[in-house]
């Protein structure tokens, strides 16, 4: 069971981060 | 004459991302958030965390953004800019509550600097008493003093260099040296015989844990003092930036990159402690710099090839304290800049003053301690500062007017949480306060003498009262000098 957590825990802080920096990339490259 | 924005901004969005993940990512990430989550319940800490990101920290930190964004000034003219002159006494104080901060907390960065010495000079052998070896070195104020000066020049010399040439060089250098060292720490943790102990103690989920409110308090509390939500230094930031900025990503970005620096350290800190510590609890309940400085320096001294993990630990606490130092000084040097003095004047002015009212912090512990209490508190006051303002002007229309326009995220409920602050701070607040009266029965309003008084809820109305009353009183006087804002 702690695995599962420790996914999920790593994929909702990571992963949230992660898709920031995709969206910071993705509008850096719009703006430019 | 007034400055231009232009030539003095960041150059890339990257760079302001990385410049704020830098004022967020601190000592309380890597020494306090694997304390604090592992003591209360590991996985439940990291959902109320998550949601305190959401609650707490982002709405807070857009509001930031926008009076840098609009004002184009440090956090006081904001305040005269975006609530009107009669709101200037709110920015005085929330920057003077910070820079309450700012005069110890370099004190901190001299001990992170001194440990990394110790362990670049292989100090830490099996057998060292890391409590008698931290003990000499917190009674030595000379020592400390020396430091703290280094501290501050190296921030005065960073920021007297500028917003490109100085803020966003060292932080695209710093912030993600920072990530890289967490991540091998992390690695090498897990291949310590018998992490998995520690892995299992952090991320068992208790439905207990779940259920109870000291989790979320504590959590709550942990944001509000890690991602540095309603310090203005977000919004310092924010005065260098293009109009056209996305507030709520960077916002959303800042937090998510200092959760990730708290978890990291967490799979590097809870799983070398439990595979090696004979008592994992005593370490984890130690505080902050007994859990730092003497259990896991103990443990680097006795890890094989410790003394490369502690060069990395303590590396990456050097330039996680020093990336928010720098952000705190920068502050500081925009209100001398704000009222007309030239950069290199303002980073000397803010260097010397914080030098001089640091000195107390750096040659007595006790003095130290009570300024962490008096000011870390004092940030949810500051925050409840910036939330009230934020709905003095109106929620919906800064939404409409300065965030919606510019933003991927349109997500109105993100920023529309600020209206709930009043109730988050009323409970986190109460919460602290009744737990410092419960340390001082019959005697929780004294404030004098400090060394006796070093926690009391008397010793942080007393504080707050003065620095409140003297920013109410010069309220006039810094609305008339705030009024160099950058022009656009």
């Amino acid at each position: 069971m702690w695995m599962f957590n420790m996914a999920i825990s790593f994929l909702v802080i990571v992963g949230g981060l992660l898709y920031c920096l995709k969206m910071v990339i993705t509008k850096t490259e719009i703006d430019e | 004459m007034a400055k231009k924005l232009e030539g003095n901004m960041w150059t890339s969005r990257w760079g302001l991302i990385l410049a704020s993940i830098g004022m967020a990512v601190g000592t309380g990430n890597i020494w306090r958030f694997p304390r604090v989550s592992a003591a209360n319940g590991g996985a439940a800490f990291f959902f109320a965390y998550v949601v305190a990101i959401f609650l707490w920290a982002i709405p807070l930190l857009a509001a930031e953004g926008v009076w840098g964004k609009v004002s184009r000034m440090g956090i006081i003219g904001s305040f005269k800019v975006v609530c009107g002159r009669g709101w200037t006494w709110a920015g005085a104080t929330m920057a003077a509550f910070v820079l309450g901060i700012v005069f110890y907390y370099g004190v901190v960065v001299g001990w992170c600097i001194r440990y990394l010495v110790y362990a670049l000079t292989g100090v830490f052998k099996p057998g060292l008493d890391t409590e008698a070896l931290w003990k000499a070195f917190a009674s030595n104020g000379m020592q400390q003093s020396l430091l703290f000066a280094l501290v501050i020049a190296i921030c005065m010399w960073i920021c007297s260099k500028g917003v490109a040439g100085g803020l966003e060089k060292a932080c695209k250098v710093m912030v993600p040296a920072i990530f890289i060292l967490l991540i091998f720490l992390a690695v090498r943790a897990a291949f310590l015989p018998g992490a998995i102990k520690g892995y299992e103690f952090y991320f068992t989920a208790r439905m207990s844990d779940f259920l109870n409110p000291k989790t979320y308090l504590e959590a709550f509390t942990q944001v509000a003092w890690s991602t540095g939500a309603g310090w203005g230094l977000f919004l310092t930031y924010f005065v260098y930036v293009k109009k056209t900025e996305d507030i709520m990503l960077a916002a959303t970005t800042t937090c998510f990159a200092d959760s990730t620096a708290g978890f990291l350290a967490g799979m590097c800190v809870i799983p070398t402690i439990f595979a090696y510590a004979p008592d994992p609890m005593a370490a984890v309940k130690a505080g902050n710099t007994g859990m730092a400085f003497i259990h896991l320096t103990r443990l680097f001294a006795e890890i094989p090839g410790g003394t490369i993990m502690a060069i990395g630990f303590f590396l990456a606490l050097v330039l996680a304290a020093l990336s928010s130092e720098i952000a705190m000084i920068e502050m500081g040097a925009r209100l001398l800049e704000d009222a007309g003095w030239s950069r290199k004047k303002a980073t000397w002015g803010i260097g010397i003053v914080t030098l001089a009212l640091g000195l107390p912090s750096a040659m007595n512990m006790t003095f130290l301690d009570n300024q962490d209490w008096v000011w870390g508190v004092g940030l949810l006051v500051s925050g409840l500062l910036m939330s009230l303002g934020a709905m003095k002007v109106g929620v919906k229309k800064i939404w409409d007017e300065h965030i919606e326009p510019y933003t991927e995220m349109k997500h109105e409920w993100m920023f529309s949480a600020i209206k709930l602050f009043p109730v988050w701070f009323a409970i986190i607040f109460g919460w602290w306060t009744m737990q410092a009266i419960s340390w001082y029965p019959g005697e929780w309003y004294k404030w004098l003498p400090i060394s006796k008084y070093t926690f009391t809820p008397g010793t942080m109305f007393w504080q707050w009262g003065i620095v409140i009353a003297v920013s109410l009183v010069l309220n006039n006087w810094l609305a008339n000098k705030m009024s160099h804002s950058l022009e656009v």
